[in-house]
């Protein structure tokens, strides 16, 4: 009760002061001390039992947590810096509800709460999108508002099927807490759970962005600035992961696993498969990360589906995406901002630009498509070892993915960074605040690949034997 | 539980779905949804016995979809001057023919799924189906940003039929919750449209094309 | 004997009642344009006038030209002999006569638009192509509603459909019923061109449905159109009359009363109707149409399943 009161007084000074100050800068600060208080908030619900979350909410908490504090330490000198005369008020504000209501979504232990929740945070979302205020920012915003609108509707569909195969299986307690139907899911009507299943996976799938509902996401990431990318790339798809895993234990719960993990495979290999080719003819640096965002989406799912060691691949996979994405679109969005444009046309060698950033996408690229020591390679290698145990046949395709990804992303990449830079004059100059965050985010996946803590593997192998039930 | 009463209820709701497929009027359409949505306030009292946290619900919804939503539409519409035909990609009486067709189909979905036999006797189920269905092709069928909105309208009045079904599963706050969601989804599209119609011109999803894969 | 001489009265009865029905829409259109109005029977006059007059032919017809006005009469009798009227049984019946009943009204149209056509002007092959797309559109209304009507009583003539197990029928489909009934008064107005699908008095050919098909035809030739009408307007007013009130009293004068009132009655619906609203466009009225159809449609599955 009293952590519930503290937080809402710390919402509210927050969200006082982002409305009552004039300056850019102190509004980015307001944010960052929320951020600060969240993850003091996230050690509480962590080594307290103030609430009862299971070690998927943890894992997800942490994730949301450590992203959200480093995004809004960039924000500090990206708004007070960069975007000193563009006012911030409402994305301010929208970063405020984004946090509140991604905290609540993660705690919520039942299915519509967690649906308005989620639904709340992702419509926060849209002004981060609309930023730069031009036709193309317009259009992404549209699309995303409108596809992630109906999609969600949808899971809505999906969870109150849930409901009914309850009724129809006559159980006395026909609520939507996860408790209840992890408990009594084994006797609901397994027609209607199928049924539920699709319409919740549509739903959410299209939040995730993976393949035949993907097209949103090259839009919203390409045009919004680097740094709510950033949020959005690794935030927003972990919330919606979050979701889908709840949705996967259900169905692990109520013995309906085999149509689960053959759809599951089935989205994965598309969407990689699918992003790697799309990602060949892009110049665009951003949308070609839209692009590999998509294709992690699908190893994720891969490795879900695959169950095994894939699932703790698939969790770890998470966390590593969530910070990677974190780092490259804010090192990204630096790079925009030395070159005054984000296509390949313009942006070439930008070691010999801005060598700090330059070099930190370089890393970042080659963690992203998985390259030991970081831990992205672990977890694609522990992914590739459960699908290596489901069939050889879909390891094929696996490899072949992530091949064709590494050729679409390095292209593009490559050619950014090295090579002899253009002659543009933008004043932009590297400094401490403008790439500390994606350092450290990188060095933390760094970290966790050479030796990761024993707490951490401790909640992933706790949070892999929640989903198999 | 009343049959008889319910079914009328939700064959006006059919109704209203193919007189906003034939419509060719904005502010028409969106009166229609908001009508189709106070009509669907009244299904929950058919369901079960009506208790005070109904009629609050009840109060909420007739606001919240009967007035505040058109309202904001209907602004919309004036203050962005978005030109009133629907201008539509596939006919009109061609788009009400797929309806029917969508509405036989989920009527033939429905007597395939396990349904309670108290919900056989009445069309929840199959009428659902068909607004859900009404709603995409509302969406895919015309052109401009606008009509977009009111598809998805279309489809959340959809949903209500389905929780209103499950009386015991929803609790209140959770359909307030959805509720407010959707009048806020409603509210920042309609930010949108404006902009969208001060940037483009008449508020029109064609020009919403410039981004390709 | 008895037999004829109930025929000759039902007939010269349901003439004069779609005599007067028409002269009280007119009246009640009147009314709501703020007039007097002509006298009720003014239609019966106008008949007696144009009895008396002489016809003119164009050289370019046939006989074909006289079949339509000589069908426009004979169909509408011909089918009243068939439907109810509240406590009276129909004086022929036999199972699926509800397939005659439609198919005389396609007989009836083939005839009045092959008698327009015939005398060669483009004005009235204008009307006729409008008439028959509109009738394209309206037949198969008319065929749903009575599938429905037969499903719902179980029953295969026109007579059993408003017969003894009607109120049981109306009780199991309310809804579907309520669905006929609607379907019935859109088929009622357009058959007859009536507001809003086609203006009966405008002036304009080009913008005339089924006004257009007659202009060539004069004298007694006019007088039967005007006639036949006349009576396919109450014919479906006294159809509507049957489904819409399914309960009987048991004493013959009394519901025959109620029977004429609601007749009449119907007609100042109709007359209402008119009033308040304006003639559609013409793909409005497709619209419309079809919408019906689609509705009708909804019946069929809402009453199988």
């Amino acid at each position: 009760m009293t952590v519930a009161f503290l937080c809402t007084v710390c919402v509210a000074t927050v969200l006082g002061v982002i409305f009552i100050t004039k300056e850019n800068k102190t509004r980015a600060y307001a944010i960052f001390a929320l951020a600060l208080g969240h993850l003091l908030l996230t050690l509480c619900l962590l080594n307290l039992n103030i609430v009862h979350i299971d070690a998927l909410s943890k894992f997800i908490l942490i994730i949301i947590s450590t992203l959200y504090l480093g995004i809004t330490f960039h924000g500090i000198s990206y708004f007070s810096i960069c975007q000193s005369q563009n006012n911030n008020k409402y994305v301010a504000l929208s970063l405020v509800i984004f946090l509140v209501f991604a905290t609540l979504m993660i705690v919520a232990d039942e299915l519509i709460s967690m649906w308005i929740f989620l639904e709340t945070a992702s419509l926060a979302c849209a002004p981060l999108i609309y930023y730069n205020k031009n036709k193309a920012s317009i259009e992404a915003t549209w699309k995303y508002l409108f596809l992630c609108s109906i999609g969600i509707i949808l899971a809505l569909v999906g969870m109150l099927f849930i409901s009914y195969s309850a009724i129809m299986a006559g159980a006395s307690d026909t609520s939507l807490s996860f408790e209840n139907i992890l408990a009594n899911g084994k006797s609901f009507n397994s027609t209607w759970l199928k049924i539920s299943f699709v319409f919740i996976f549509i739903g959410f799938a299209t939040k995730t962005g993976l393949f035949p509902l993907h097209s949103w996401k090259a839009d919203a990431y390409g045009e919004e600035p680097g740094i709510f990318g950033a949020l959005m790339a690794g935030g927003m798809t972990s919330l919606s992961w979050l979701a889908l895993i709840r949705l996967m234990q259900i169905m692990n719960a109520s013995k309906e696993s085999a149509l689960m993990q053959n759809v599951l495979v089935f989205f994965g290999v598309a969407s990689m498969l699918f992003a790697s080719i799309g990602m060949l003819n892009q110049s665009d640096i951003k949308r070609v990360l839209a692009y590999s965002s998509i294709e992690h989406m699908g190893i994720i799912s891969l490795g879900f589906g695959v169950g095994g060691v894939g699932i703790f691949g698939a969790l770890f996979h998470i966390f590593n995406n969530a910070l990677l994405k974190g780092a490259i679109f804010i090192a990204v969005g630096n790079i925009k901002r030395a070159f005054g444009e984000k296509t390949l046309y313009f942006v070439s060698g930008a070691i010999g630009k801005i060598p700090i950033s330059g070099t930190i996408l370089f890393i970042t690229f080659l963690a992203i498509v998985g390259t030991p020591p970081f831990g992205s390679f672990f977890s694609i290698f522990s992914i590739l070892k459960g699908t290596l145990n489901y069939s050889n046949g879909l390891l094929f395709f696996m490899i072949m993915g992530l091949i064709f990804a590494f050729i679409g992303i390095s292209k593009t990449i490559l050619s950014a960074t090295r090579g002899k830079p253009k002659d543009i004059q933008t004043g932009y100059k590297d400094t401490l605040g403008m790439y500390l965050v994606p350092l450290v985010l990188l060095l933390i996946t760094l970290f966790v690949g050479i030796n990761m803590p024993n707490i951490m593997q401790n909640l992933l192998n706790e949070a892999s034997l929640l989903i198999k039930g | 539980m009343n049959p008889s009463s319910i079914n009328t209820i939700l064959l006006f709701v059919l109704l209203i779905n193919m007189f906003i497929l034939g419509s060719n009027r904005i502010i028409t359409a969106i009166k229609a949804v908001a009508i189709q949505g106070v009509i669907l306030a009244f299904l929950a009292f058919f369901f079960k016995e009506t208790t005070d946290s109904d009629a609050f619900l009840f109060i909420i919804i007739i606001a919240v979809k009967g007035f505040i939503i058109p309202y904001l539409l209907i602004k919309v519409t004036k203050m962005a001057d978005i030109n009133q035909e629907m201008t539509p990609l596939i006919g009109y009486v061609p788009t009400m023919f797929i309806d029917a067709l969508s509405v036989f189909l989920s009527f033939f979905v429905a007597s395939k799924l396990p349904l309670l036999p108290a919900h056989q006797e009445t069309i929840i189920v199959p009428v659902f189906f068909a607004t859900l269905m009404s709603g995409m092709l509302l969406i895919i069928s015309r052109q401009k940003a606008i009509t977009q909105v009111v598809g998805y309208l279309i489809m959340e009045n959809g949903v209500f039929i389905l929780s209103s079904m499950l009386t015991g599963s929803v609790t209140l706050l959770a359909e307030i919750g959805v509720l407010l969601d959707v009048l806020a989804g409603v509210f920042i599209m309609g930010i949108m449209l404006n902009h969208i119609a001060t940037t483009f011109e008449k508020g029109d999803a064609v020009k919403l094309t410039s981004l390709r894969e | 004997m008895q037999d004829i001489i109930y025929l000759i009265f039902g007939t010269l009865f349901f003439f004069m009642l779609s005599i007067v029905n028409l002269g009280i829409i007119i009246k009640v259109k009147a009314f709501f344009g703020g007039r007097y109005g002509v006298p009720i029977f003014q239609k019966m006059y106008d008949i007696l006038k144009l009895w008396q007059k002489s016809i003119k032919l164009s050289q370019t017809t046939s006989w074909v030209f006289f079949a339509g006005p000589l069908l426009a009469t004979i169909v509408p009798v011909f089918c009243f002999l068939f439907l109810p009227f509240v406590a009276f049984p129909s004086i022929l019946s036999f199972d699926g006569d509800f397939l005659l009943f439609v198919y005389m009204f396609g007989l009836l149209r083939f005839f009045t638009t092959s008698s327009a056509l015939d005398t060669g002007s483009s004005f009235e092959g204008m009307g006729s192509a409008r008439e028959l797309t509109f009738s394209f559109l309206v037949e198969p209304i008319m065929f749903v509603c009575f599938i429905i009507l037969a499903k719902g009583t179980s029953s295969l003539s026109l007579e059993d459909f408003f017969g003894y197990n009607i109120l049981d029928a109306w009780s199991d489909y309310s809804t579907v019923f309520g669905i006929v009934v609607v379907c019935f008064f859109v088929i009622m107005l357009a058959e007859n061109s009536r507001i809003p699908f086609d203006d009966p008095a405008t002036h304009l050919e080009l913008t005339m449905t089924h006004e257009v098909m007659v202009l060539d035809h004069s004298g007694p030739l006019l007088a039967s159109i005007l006639v036949g009408s006349a009576m396919k307007l109450t014919l479906f007013a006294i159809l509507i009359v049957d489904l819409a009130i399914p309960f009987k009293t048991g004493i013959l004068p009394l519901d025959t009363t109620i029977g004429i009132f609601a007749v009449l009655g119907m007609g100042v619906v109709v007359g209402i109707t008119e009033s308040v609203m304006a003639r559609l466009r013409l793909t409005d009225i497709k619209k419309i149409l079809m919408g019906t159809l689609i509705i009708s449609l909804f019946g069929i599955i809402l009453i199988s399943r």
